[in-house]
């Protein structure tokens, strides 16, 4: 009995997950030049896994840690102690989720046809300028993360 | 006409109770230790300090190891923040505007690093540090080569603490200062605390409200015990309701005429001096029993000679401590001259017209053995002799403030969770403000961890210290190596050009920055760690803050004065006791001699602070009373239940002092009982009564 269980929710675990691979177009201003590279998000019921393929840098968010494995070396966070990172999760997390209620405490959300602008309150309105992004039936089209200091980052949904 | 003199003390007191409350008399009453300790400059700096480190603090605590602690805290912050005094802690605007414009005088050049500087390694550094960041990498422009270093700033708002939670600390509006408001904000933090064990709360505002809470229950239980014994005293002893009415009515009218001009005389009075006050008042129960057991409120209408002489002499020595530099006991000198006199002419010109029947009383004085005068005044100075050799003082006027333990050790916690140790305020002078600032940074650079703002203000030799560098070169080159390094062209324009227009600042201004006048000097606060604080104080522009250190002095001088008042006063009983008793001075004598003698034992449990030396004086001061009433070879028996009626009610206002918790009452109640306990036991075993001869 307890194994047909185990069974049924380790199958439903890959029903659940889901991998997105993206386009990532990062503006730098200090340098006035743009860099891409291709990521893949694995979105399942228990973590969030972000890699960057050429690179062989990984990062895994749990509910209680993030995990950045760069080659060989291993490093775990807290939320509070990586706040970039808990942040992109975050983000990334309930725009998946469509859960935007979540982001009420550092965000104000407003909404213009499909594009969705998040404006961030406080502390984070002194890194951050805004957040927009845009989903067509349960596909990412963009999302861009622009800085006060006027770097960018618009990411794209490719698969 | 009969009749309204009848009422005569009602409408005294009505009318006295009205002026009291027109006068709004009460608001008058403060419970800050600084109103009961002596005028000067000390006084003056510390209310200065008071004004300048205003900034009033809330700490929230949530105990709890659960992986919801966090949102929890957050939760409990947003309850209070609803409350309009509560606010986010935030940067004084003023300062962060004066780090924006003035960044490269208000930090410090790290010349170390200036002199080894490889600009392009430093920018490549920086590169590879961009490139490598997930998101944006926040650029110091002012500095990108890291060379200037930075002033701490206010730091993470929560702070995670091992085996105990989270905190994060709040800001209460600087514009709330009365007790109203500061027990207004209290309540409504302890309504949100008591949803939630796991919550702790703390602002230094707390121990004003809790203190003098803790001050009205113990007076009330105090009021309480005192109406008790008076009240067994009249109804089961004497059992006159008619002479206990008028006699609390009496009281009561002498306490608020004394109240309402000592406020009209100080303008503010400490708490203590009303509660020291009000029981000094009840010494006048002593002239109406007397009056009373020797039937002058009956068929004799003169004038009772001793209660006079008694009055005079108390009076007197109260006008004599008056003259005392330390605030309390010049204010409850006044109030009980005033409340003194008051009540002395209600006993002694009203009371025969009220016409009250001698007392019933079927209380036997128990027989004793008679111990001669002399013996005892021996006793007595060996007695003072062994407790001179061991008497020591207790100058810490905080010690005779409330106690409150729970609070202290919450002030503890979360000060020494914000800071790795402990820190104390000192205050700084200099007499301009170039010499004040020059002072600062003279310690700020020995001791580095010192907090002040007035490193922000720029001042001229900021910029001739900078002039010794070529910044402007230094911008050049920066430029030109950014570009070859990847870098957009001008990036790094505006990195290190100084600013060279010095500011103006107003008075507003400097308060902001936390400086102030004081006479012809400038002053403002450090703090500072406690590690550190002996050999910083020991700077001749420096001065300790902390109230025991400042008042120690002050204390000193003050006992140095009361010693010499003290002297003066028993002096002045000495020539009114010869004056009154004349051939039995002795026996007179030891009702100061003995009580003094058996309250010196307390020097081999306790150290004396001011209010013992005072209660003492105070002690003497009624005592010479009972010597003057005992003024004949052979005392009738009478006196002795006059005497026993005075010292229980004595016991009503002084002793009972003994059952409070507060230090202050407490070294008062404890002189006054065994100053009690002494005379009952001279008038057991010194006298002979009539009756017996």
């Amino acid at each position: 009995m307890f194994r047909l269980l185990f069974i049924g929710i380790f199958l439903l675990q890959f029903l659940y997950a889901q991998d997105i691979t993206f386009s990532e177009k990062k503006y730098i201003y200090a340098f006035d030049n743009e860099f891409k590279k291709i990521g893949k998000l694995s979105i399942d019921t228990q973590k969030v896994v972000l890699e960057y393929p050429k690179s062989q840098k990984k990062v895994i968010y749990t509910k209680d840690l993030i995990q950045i494995i760069d080659k060989d070396t291993i490093q775990n966070f807290t939320h509070k102690e990586n706040i970039q990172y808990d942040l992109f999760f975050r983000l990334v997390i309930a725009i998946y989720n469509n859960d935007l209620q979540q982001l009420q405490e550092n965000f104000l959300i407003k909404r213009d046809r499909d594009e969705v602008t998040l404006l961030p309150k406080e502390q984070i309105a002194s890194v951050i300028e805004k957040i927009s992004f845009e989903k067509i039936k349960e596909r990412l089209k963009y999302l861009t993360i622009s800085f006060q200091n006027q770097d960018r980052i618009t990411i794209e949904q490719i698969n | 006409m009969n009749k309204s003199i009848k009422y005569l003390n009602f409408i005294i007191f009505t009318i006295l109770l009205i002026v009291f409350f027109i006068f709004n008399t009460q608001k008058s009453i403060s419970t800050n230790i600084l109103t009961i300790l002596p005028d000067g400059d000390n006084k003056e700096l510390l209310k200065k300090f008071e004004n300048l480190h205003n900034t009033k603090l809330l700490f929230v605590g949530y105990k709890d190891f659960d992986k919801n602690t966090l949102d929890n805290l957050k939760k409990i912050e947003k309850q209070l923040l609803k409350n309009q005094n509560i606010k986010k802690l935030t940067k004084n605007k003023l300062i962060e505007e004066y780090e924006k414009r003035y960044y490269y005088l208000t930090n410090q050049l790290d010349t170390k690093k200036l002199e080894k500087l490889n600009i392009q390694r430093e920018l490549r550094t920086l590169y590879q540090q961009i490139v490598a960041s997930p998101f944006s990498f926040q650029i110091d422009t002012k500095d990108p080569l890291n060379i200037f270093k930075k002033n701490s700033s206010v730091k993470t708002l929560y702070l995670n603490i091992k085996e105990y939670g989270y905190i994060t600390i709040l800001q209460v509006d600087n514009s709330i200062d009365t007790m109203e408001e500061y027990q207004e904000l209290y309540n409504f933090t302890k309504n949100i605390q008591a949803k939630d064990n796991n919550i702790e709360l703390f602002s230094t505002l707390f121990y004003y409200v809790e203190s003098q809470n803790k001050i009205k229950s113990d007076t009330n239980t105090i009021i309480f015990i005192a109406i008790f014994i008076l009240v067994i005293l009249y109804l089961l002893i004497l059992r006159n309701i008619r002479l206990l009415l008028n006699t609390l009515i009496t009281l009561g009218s002498s306490i608020l005429f004394a109240l309402i001009l000592t406020v009209w005389m100080f303008g503010e009075l400490s708490i203590f001096s009303v509660i020291f006050g009000i029981s000094i008042s009840t010494i006048a129960i002593d002239y109406m029993f007397h009056n009373y057991m020797h039937n002058f409120y009956g068929d004799k209408k003169s004038i009772n000679k001793s209660v006079f002489y008694g009055m005079i002499t108390t009076v007197g020595a109260f006008f004599i401590l008056s003259f005392c530099e330390f605030k309390l006991i010049e204010q409850l000198s006044f109030f009980a001259i005033l409340s003194l006199i008051f009540s002395y002419l209600q006993f002694t010109f009203i009371y025969p017209y009220l016409y009250f029947a001698p007392s019933k009383s079927t209380f036997k004085y128990p027989k004793t053995i008679f111990i001669k005068p002399i013996y005892i005044t021996l006793t007595a100075f060996v007695f003072i002799t062994f407790s001179l050799f061991n008497i020591e003082f207790d100058l810490d006027i905080k010690n005779l403030d409330v106690q409150n333990t729970k609070l202290q050790q919450l002030d503890e916690f979360f000060t020494t969770q914000i800071n790795s140790d402990k820190k104390i305020a000192v205050l700084i002078s200099g007499n301009t403000l170039k010499e004040l600032i020059e002072n600062t940074t003279k310690l700020t650079k020995k001791y580095p961890d010192i907090f002040t703002n007035l490193t922000k203000i720029p001042v001229e030799e900021d910029y001739k210290k900078l002039e010794q560098y070529d910044l402007y070169k230094l911008n050049q080159e920066l430029n030109k190596i950014a570009s070859k390094v990847g870098f957009r062209k001008n990036m790094f324009q505006d990195s290190y050009k100084v600013d060279k227009t010095l500011p103006q600042y107003n008075f507003e201004q400097l308060q902001e920055f936390g400086i102030s006048h004081y006479k012809t000097k400038f002053i403002s606060y450090l703090v500072v760690s406690s590690k550190n604080y002996n050999e910083i104080v020991q700077e001749a522009y420096v001065k300790s803050l902390s109230v025991k250190e400042l008042f120690q002095n002050d204390l000193k001088n003050s006992i140095n004065n009361l010693q010499i008042l003290a002297s003066l006063t028993i002096f002045f009983i000495m020539a009114m006791l010869y004056l009154a008793v004349k051939n039995n001075f002795f026996k007179a004598l030891n009702y100061i001699l003995f009580p003094l003698g058996m309250i010196g034992f307390l020097s081999y449990f306790i150290e004396f602070n001011i209010l013992h030396i005072f209660m003492i004086v105070v002690i003497v001061s009624i005592s010479i009373d009972y010597g003057i009433y005992m003024n004949n070879n052979s005392i009738d028996t009478q006196t002795q239940k006059a005497i026993l009626y005075s010292l229980l009610s004595t016991f009503a206002g002084f002793g009972v002092l003994i059952f409070s918790s507060l230090t202050a009452l407490f070294s008062i109640g404890v002189v006054a009982t065994i100053g009690i306990i002494a005379i009952m036991i001279l008038l057991l075993v010194q006298n002979n009564l009539k009756e017996e001869n």
